[in-house]
Parts: structure tokens; sequence; C-alpha cells
């Protein structure tokens, strides 16, 4: 579903992505994990378009998606979330919900300015499936909030359901578990399972939560310093002296 | 019900606006009156790029320049009908605009502003140096007035202000509708989440220079028939009109009213074209008046009149959404 070959990019003299391979398959829940500034969140900048890289090449759906603009790649299917809350602070959850529609909105100008037929078939389609996505999430009863005004635990679960109106094929979630409660985590980790399972989505997650990246990866990539040093099911990653040096340094090798 | 109501609102509300000539007869008022039309839409084409897309722009007032130099000229020099030129007039200033926002909205925030402010001042020097074209200083006169319109035995003849005031109802009424209609389908919804968060919308699919430059482009095209209308209401046009001063006022306008909403541009033009006016019994101290009660509203209520109130109500249903969920049996 996704490949990325030789992958590369450095700001200045520092080397925030080197030679990274990575390759997700349909229907995986592929994990991303690494120390803090090891080059994770650029790597899905660099996928998803907002960065280019100095070298190297991504195949999405076997087609290379190097070089084009967020927008075009978020319409072919590949979309993320963001690290920090990125959601529409002055839009209530339904609106923000119903934005995220937009790559399937069709209707032309001049159905838009007579509110023609497809102008008025698309509205309705867009509000029964916001309401489905609510439902999905368990935002329904915060439709009518504005995204600022809800807690923070909720306005994460808006960038997923925001993500989720936009037909991902491949979902890239952002450390979606960081600054929730145990109960919110929870609730975080049964929604990614549902979304593969309901909606067949693959998902390529950034996260430190080890309890949440354990509990439902089937595979995990470790990136340190810019570079990958390891890769595998959960199990053989957490046993892999590479990376337990990374997270805990040399001497604590028999820890784990 | 509540679409009855809204109906029923509507037409009290058409009607009181077609009996205003009848209620005031004196010239000076329905010249305060045609202009709130002129200034409608100008705010509501402003609000398009500076409310709705939240790209400040502070040369609109350009493109209600070459909209009305369009419209002169080619009625003056070549007897085109103001039925045509002011197609052509917003054709052009749409171009015009088109082209500069295809330029410009790569910059954002105060770099856009001051940016598209230069633009204005630019203009506005092409109005005053061209003179073999624009007769620089000295202006445009002799514009002639729209000619009888014969429309299947229907004879429309604009003379009076009255006449005007009706033609620009009908104007303000459609570019209201047009607006309206765009904010409210999925353009207005990407326009939005541009506004909200340029990013985010990328990331969901959202080209968003395309629909910046959209915006701008149809602000300014909206910007330019009013140009029209306003050459061939006046009948004379010089550049002193189309300054940068007057852009920030339509910008006043829509801070005034509230610019993220239908409502609040045609409140604030409205408002803030016939207020100065009835402040002139204050005397030498009117200007001083306008512009404290410009402050005081711009402090006490950011999101302009009407989207104070707004967001008023917004608040009064969501706090009683939450006392929903907090107490269910008190449903």
């Amino acid at each position: 579903m996704l490949e990325a070959r030789g992958l590369s990019i450095s700001f200045g003299g520092l080397k925030a992505v080197e030679s990274v391979d990575l390759s997700v398959g349909k229907g995986e829940i592929f994990s991303l994990i690494g120390p803090n500034g090891a080059g994770k969140t650029t790597l899905f900048n660099l996928l998803t378009g907002f960065l280019k890289p100095d070298r190297g090449e991504v195949l999405f759906m076997d087609q290379p998606i190097l070089g084009r603009q967020p927008h075009e790649i978020a319409g072919m299917g590949l979309i993320r979330t963001f690290q920090k809350t990125n959601i529409f602070a002055e839009a209530t959850v339904k609106e923000s919900v119903a934005i995220g529609f937009h790559t399937q909105r069709q209707a032309n100008i001049v159905d838009i300015l007579v509110n023609g037929p497809n102008s008025r078939a698309e509205k309705r389609a867009v509000e029964e499936q916001t309401r489905e996505i609510l439902a999905f999430t368990g935002l329904l009863p915060w439709s009518d909030y504005l995204g600022k005004n809800l807690p923070y635990g909720k306005q994460r679960l808006l960038a997923i359901a925001l993500a989720l109106a936009a037909k991902p094929r491949l979902l890239l979630l952002d450390e979606p578990a960081t600054g929730l409660n145990p109960v919110e985590t929870k609730e975080l980790i049964e929604i990614i399972l549902s979304v593969r399972e309901t909606y067949g989505i693959t998902v390529l997650l950034i996260e430190h939560n080890m309890k949440l990246v354990i509990s439902i990866s089937d595979r995990i990539a470790v990136l340190n310093f810019g570079q990958k040093i390891a890769e595998g099911k959960p199990n053989e990653v957490a046993q892999n002296p590479a990376v337990v040096e990374a997270y805990l340094g040399r001497g604590f090798r028999n820890a784990s | 019900m509540k679409k009855q109501v809204r109906l029923l609102v509507a037409a009290l509300v058409l009607i009181g606006l077609l009996f205003i000539p009848k209620l005031f007869s004196m010239d000076y008022y329905m010249h305060m009156f045609v202009m709130s039309e002129i200034y409608t839409v100008l705010a509501l084409s402003l609000a398009l790029i500076v409310g709705f897309s939240g790209q400040v722009s502070m040369g609109h007032a350009a493109f209600y320049g070459i909209g009305a130099y369009v419209s002169a000229l080619l009625s003056v020099n070549f007897g085109f009908s103001f039925w045509v030129t002011i197609w052509i007039a917003g054709i052009a200033a749409g171009v015009v605009s088109f082209m500069i926002g295809v330029l410009v909205l790569r910059l954002r925030g105060h770099f856009l502003a001051i940016t598209t402010a230069f633009f204005g001042i630019l203009v506005g020097l092409v109005f005053n140096n061209w003179t073999t074209l624009t007769n620089g200083p000295m202006g445009i006169s002799g514009i002639p007035r729209p000619t009888p319109f014969h429309f299947a035995g229907f004879n429309m003849v604009v003379q009076t202000r009255a006449h005007y005031y009706y033609l620009g109802l009908a104007f303000a009424a459609l570019v209201t509708f047009i607006v309206y209609r765009l904010i409210n389908s999925r353009i207005g919804n990407a326009l939005i989440a541009i506004r909200e968060n340029e990013e985010l919308a990328r990331s969901i699919g959202i080209d968003a220079m395309a629909y910046k430059v959209f915006a701008f482009t149809v602000g300014g095209g909206l910007a330019g028939m009013a140009g029209s209308f306003y050459a061939h209401y006046i009948l004379f046009i010089s550049p002193v009109t189309f300054t940068v001063g007057e852009s920030i006022n339509i910008l006043v306008m829509i801070i005034f009213g509230g610019m993220t909403t239908l409502f609040g541009p045609i409140l604030g033009a409205v408002f803030l074209t016939v207020l100065p006016e009835f402040l002139r019994i204050a005397g030498s101290l009117r200007l001083v008046i306008y512009g404290v009660a410009l402050v005081v509203f711009i402090i006490w209520m950011p999101l302009g009149v009407w989207g104070s109130l707004k967001s008023f109500w917004m608040g009064q249903r969501q706090a009683s959404l939450q006392t929903a969920r907090e107490n269910p049996e008190r449903l």
C-alpha cells in the first residue's frame, strides 16, 4: 500500500531522516516509534507532501506521490493527523466533520448557486455520513459544540473524526494518545481497531504509549536519529538490543 | 415552523425595503440608501475574502475603482450601455483580482494586508497619472445613466433616486443571494476550513491556494460590478473615491457588523453609511463620536455586532445542551 525507499532529508547539518525504507501492507496497523527527535513526524511530513525529501521515493497504491501537493496526496486517500491538536476552533464539531468530506463533493458552481439536485443530494449525504462518523467516534453528544470548547480528549477524537471523513485508505495518526487519560486511551485503541475492521483502513501510527503500540500493532519500526534501527513484530522489537539501547541507553540491556 | 417564521420575516423585511422610497422622499435620504446598497455589495464581497476565507485584503477599493473606470470608459468612449458594461466591469475586475490573487495570496496576515494595500495605492496612482486614459485627477464626467431597459413588454427607466434605489436593491439582493449560496456550499466549507486552519485544510484534501484565489476573484469581480453601478449612479468618477482609505472604510464596515456572518456585513454597510450622516447634528464632534464608537465596538464586540449576537445565542444553546447532559432527568 505504502512504499518508501531511501527517504532522506536534512535541515542544515542535521540529518532528520536518513535513507529510511518503509513498507506498509494493506490492512496493517503499523507503528513507528522512537525517542523524541528521532524523525518520526518529519517522516510523516515527507510522506504526506508537507515536506520535500532530498532523496528517495514514495509509492502509494503503486503510484509515485513525491512532489505532489498535500491536498493531492490527501485526495488519493493518504490522510494524516497532527501531533499538536489541530482542529477547526471556530467551527462546531458537526461542521468540522462535514468539512472533512470535501474531496467527495463535486457539485459545480451553477448547481451550488441554484441549489440544484446535486448540491442538495450532496448535503444530505454529508449530513448522514457526518452523523455516522460522529456516532463511530462517540462525539455525537458534542455535535453542536465549537471545536475550541471541547475538552482536550474530545478534541483529539475530533481530529481523527475529521480525518475519517476525508475517506482515508491509509490513515497516518501522529501520537493520537498524547495527553489522554487511561480511559480515553482505551477508547482510542478500540476506535483504531474498529477503523480497520469497519472501514478496512490501513493505519500507520506514531505513538509513545508503549502499551497502546504493543497491543494493537501488527508490525513496528523503530527510528533513532533519523535512521531505522529495527523493524518487526511487537515482541521481536521489544527484545531488540538496539531498541532497548536507543530508549534506555547502554548498560540497561537486560533490564527489559 | 422555523422555516415559516424565517420566510415571514424575510417577506416583511422585503416589503419594508420596497416602501422606503415612499417614506423618505427627500433626495438626500434616498442618496444615503442607494450608497448603502453599493456598500452592501462591497462589504459582502470583501467579507467573502476577509471574513470567510480569512485573507486580509486592504486593496478592495482598487477593484471597485477598476470596475467603475472600465464601465465609465466603455460607455463614455464607445457608447456601451450600463446593462452591458456592468458585466464587463465585473469580469475585468475579476480578472485583475485573479492575477493579483495568484501573486499575493501565498502571503499571510500582515504581509498580505500590506501587499494588498500597496496594490490599492498602485491602482490609485494609475488612475491619477494615466491621464490620456483616465483624465487623471480631473476624473471622468458625463457618464450616461443606465439606458431604458425594454424586456418582454416591460419598460424600465432609471432616472430618479428611487429608481436607482430599486435597481440597487435588486443588485444587493442578488449579491447577498450569491454569497449566501456560496458560503453554504462545499466551497464555503473549504473557505472556512482555510480560515480556521490552512494546514489542516490541506491535510484533508482542500486545495487552499485555489480556493483563496477563487474567493479573491469572486470578491474582486463583485466589487467591480459595484463600481460600475456607482459610476452610472453618480455619473462622475475620480481617483479620490477609490483610495486605500476607502478600502479601510469597507473593512471597518465588515469588522463592525461581523465579517464571518452573512447579515453582519450588510448591517455594517448600512449602519456605517447612515450613522455618520445622522451624527452631523453633533457638528464638529461628529468624527470624534464616530471614532470612539468604532473603538468601543471593536473592543467589546470583536466578532462584530451581528457576530456577537450570534455567538451569544449559540452560547445559550450550548449551555442548555450542557445542562441537559449533566442532568438527564431535567430533559
